[in-house]
């Protein structure tokens, strides 16, 4: 971009600096607002959030900050795409099909990127086992396994969903829930007739088919699994 | 497990072909929907842009029918080597249904070609015409909604599934949301691949009525894709409360253990669905005499599309799923802080979506006002409008791809929930990571079979 003052030689600019001063001719200048845009939600997102003090309840991680700032600077290219101007006709067909070609390929591989970016899990075989592992300890990777499903509803030490009671302490509590049945006796109910005690203010959606689904063996492990939680 | 398919493993290659399958069936199946009421609006209106966009969209269908035979046959074969345990329990359930499958592809096939190749013959009986237009329909439907029952059955089976009747086996706890959110899907679809084609010949066309066509059938390409697709959301939401209703863990395995990561991707897809379709009238409002004064409400529509996109996929934390505990990071980094946890919840998120939908709808409101309170010029469109319609394809058919994994995947080491077991080495649920590689992969595969569409259709062969 080259500016010059009556008389005088063209200054030759960066681009990039050109496009901030909004001098040179008007394809610089659509940077600068989408630019300046961007610079003040970053900031916004990485300044006042750090100076809060955690006790608050509003202090961000890097983690989000680095989310919202990469939808921060995708809006920033979206606007500043949007002062890009009108673009001239389509041009020889070979040059088409390429650009047709290239826009799938950048969108699909920039959505498998975000694909791979994401936390990924760990793929966990199920546990072989063996002589040495103890019943509870079969019954906690039973009550882990995604395909039994235990702990996609129920937590325990902090980890897992919400549908269902906390059972962090049910080893504690198992044997005082309903008159008349031992802690033995409450769990195994409550695995295989979920519907016979409903604690309060839980929904009846414990699936009640984990009688027919689970071994003898697999119940009496998550019954020494849980019995261990106090 | 008796046959693999090395190297990349039998579910791996059953994956790519029952979803190419997918694809092409919701084209055809979604795209004559359109087709025939366009070809009424045609016979209504007279206006001969409608009768030109049925028959050339027709022309793709009638390519793409064979590909989505081709690959249900495909699929079927690659299923039954690997699977053979699972193919003769479904095939013993659903036999009856199997059979008038197979015998109304045989009749949609014969109602598709009499309707493609009757188009000049029916030319003075456009109302016979188009009845076959629906006849064929009606049976695409029907084909769709028995295959859906197997799939449907696959993820929720009935209680007693083993005694049910066939009719229960049929109309399982998740049949109708299935049904209801595809119908809508395809409908989505079709108009996505119309614009696809349309940016396709706008870009190579060689006269100024052709460009001006295209651009008339891209935008009501467009049209007919985000109309459905604002839609798509509340039938998604319908689908997935009938998956809460029969098993809450499969819900909570869906958003927030191993699956809630895929769903976040998801956000982001919708979000630039949306961006996309508002990124195109905001170029084509400016086709328009006087358009540019409402350029101003589309900057608002799409600040509220980022917000709301950044509330949307908002985690509750960025841990991959229920069971991972954070070894060696502060927990306090990676959770959502506390006050601002309602940005994780789903109202939140509903609300975004919401706000999203509306100001779209707002947009084309404006670019109503604006169409009836000047002229609009066919053909003067930026060329980057075209390419928005390339990418909102591309994105559609990633999100549908997506989203089908995620429905399969929801069954975790079962080949039917609680019911059937995987006891294959491919049991376990594949990373987000590994999926979007497959999904990009077929979405790829998908884009290059189009191509080979427009181009035998409308390059290599005479027009029909």
């Amino acid at each position: 971009m080259d500016s010059k003052a009556p008389g005088k030689k063209p200054v030759k600019r960066a681009p990039a600096v050109a496009a901030i001063r909004g001098r040179g001719n008007g394809v610089a200048t659509w940077a600068r607002g989408p630019f300046l845009g961007t610079l003040a939600v970053l900031a916004i997102i990485w300044i006042p959030f750090s100076l809060l003090p955690v006790e608050l309840g509003w202090s961000f991680g890097t983690p989000f900050k680095l989310f919202y700032s990469a939808i921060g600077i995708t809006g920033g290219l979206f606007f500043a795409l949007l002062k890009v101007g009108p673009s001239q006709g389509a041009g020889l067909p070979a040059r088409v099909v390429g650009g047709i070609t290239l826009t799938y390929l950048l969108t699909v591989g920039a959505l498998v990127g975000v694909g791979l970016a994401f936390p990924q899990f760990e793929i966990r075989p199920p546990g072989e086992e063996t002589e040495e592992a103890s019943g509870a300890e079969r019954g906690k990777a039973l009550f882990q396994d995604s395909g039994i499903g235990c702990y996609l509803c129920h937590t325990v030490t902090g980890a897992g969903g919400l549908r269902g009671p906390d059972l962090a302490k049910v080893g504690e509590t198992a044997a005082t829930r309903k008159a008349g049945l031992s802690a033995d006796e409450y769990l195994r109910e409550s695995i295989t007739n979920p519907s016979a005690y409903l604690v309060a203010n839980y929904p009846p959606i414990m699936p009640p088919n984990y009688g027919d689904r689970l071994s003898v063996d697999q119940i009496e492990d998550l019954l020494a699994y849980l019995k261990s939680l106090r | 497990m008796p046959i693999d398919i090395p190297p990349f493993g039998a579910r791996t290659v059953i994956w790519v072909f029952a979803q190419q399958h997918l694809f092409f069936a919701s084209f055809v199946l979604g795209a004559p929907i359109f087709i025939v009421i366009c070809e009424y609006l045609g016979l209504r209106t007279k206006d001969l842009r409608y009768e030109r966009l049925a028959r050339e969209t027709m022309k793709m269908v009638a390519v793409a029918y064979s590909i989505t035979a081709i690959f249900g046959v495909l699929f079927s074969f690659i299923l039954m080597g690997p699977y053979q345990g699972f193919t003769n329990y479904l095939m013993v359930r659903f036999y009856p249904v199997f059979l008038a499958y197979g015998l109304l592809i045989l009749l949609e096939t014969i109602l598709m070609y009499t309707y493609w190749y009757s188009w000049d013959a029916l030319a003075r009986r456009k109302r016979l015409h188009i009845s076959l237009g629906v006849a064929v329909n009606l049976v695409g439907t029907v084909m769709m909604l028995l295959m859906n029952a197997v799939g449907a059955f696959m993820l929720t089976p009935p209680q007693g599934a083993e005694e049910a009747s066939l009719w229960q086996l049929i109309n399982n706890p998740s049949w109708t949301g299935l049904n209801l959110h595809r119908f809508i899907a395809n409908i989505t679809f079709g108009g996505f691949m119309v614009a696809l084609f349309a940016a396709f010949m706008f870009l190579t066309a060689k006269k100024d009525e052709d460009r001006a066509f295209y651009d008339w059938m891209g935008f009501t390409g467009n049209l007919i894709g985000v109309a459905s697709l604002m839609a798509l959301p509340i039938a998604g939401y319908i689908y997935a409360r009938e998956l809460f209703l029969y098993d809450a863990s499969i819900s909570t395995l869906l958003m927030a253990d191993k699956l809630a990561w895929f769903f976040e991707v998801q956000g982001i897809l919708v979000s630039l669905l949306f961006l996309g379709a508002n990124y195109y009238m905001w170029l084509g409002i400016q086709r328009i005499e006087n358009g540019r004064r409402f350029l101003s409400y589309f900057r608002t529509t799409f600040a509220v599309i980022f917000v709301g996109t950044a509330i949307w996929v908002t985690p509750q934390n960025f841990l991959p799923d229920l069971t991972t505990q954070a070894v060696g990071v502060d927990l306090q980094a990676i959770a959502i802080p506390e006050k601002a946890a309602f940005m994780g919840l789903m109202m939140a998120k509903g609300l975004a979506v919401t706000s999203i939908i509306i100001m779209t709808f707002i947009s084309y409101l404006l670019y109503r006002l604006a169409i009836l309170t000047g002229r609009i010029t066919w053909g003067a469109i930026d060329s980057k409008a075209q390419y928005a319609l390339i990418f909102l394809p591309a994105v559609a058919v990633y999100t549908m791809g997506l989203m089908g994994a995620v429905r399969e995947l929801a069954r975790q080491d079962f080949l039917v929930h609680g019911l059937v077991q995987d006891t294959s080495p491919y049991w376990y649920i594949p990373t987000l990571g590994y999926t979007s590689l497959v999904v990009g992969v077929n979405t790829l595969i998908f884009f290059a079979l189009m191509v080979f569409i427009f181009f035998v259709g409308f390059k290599l062969g005479k027009e029909g």
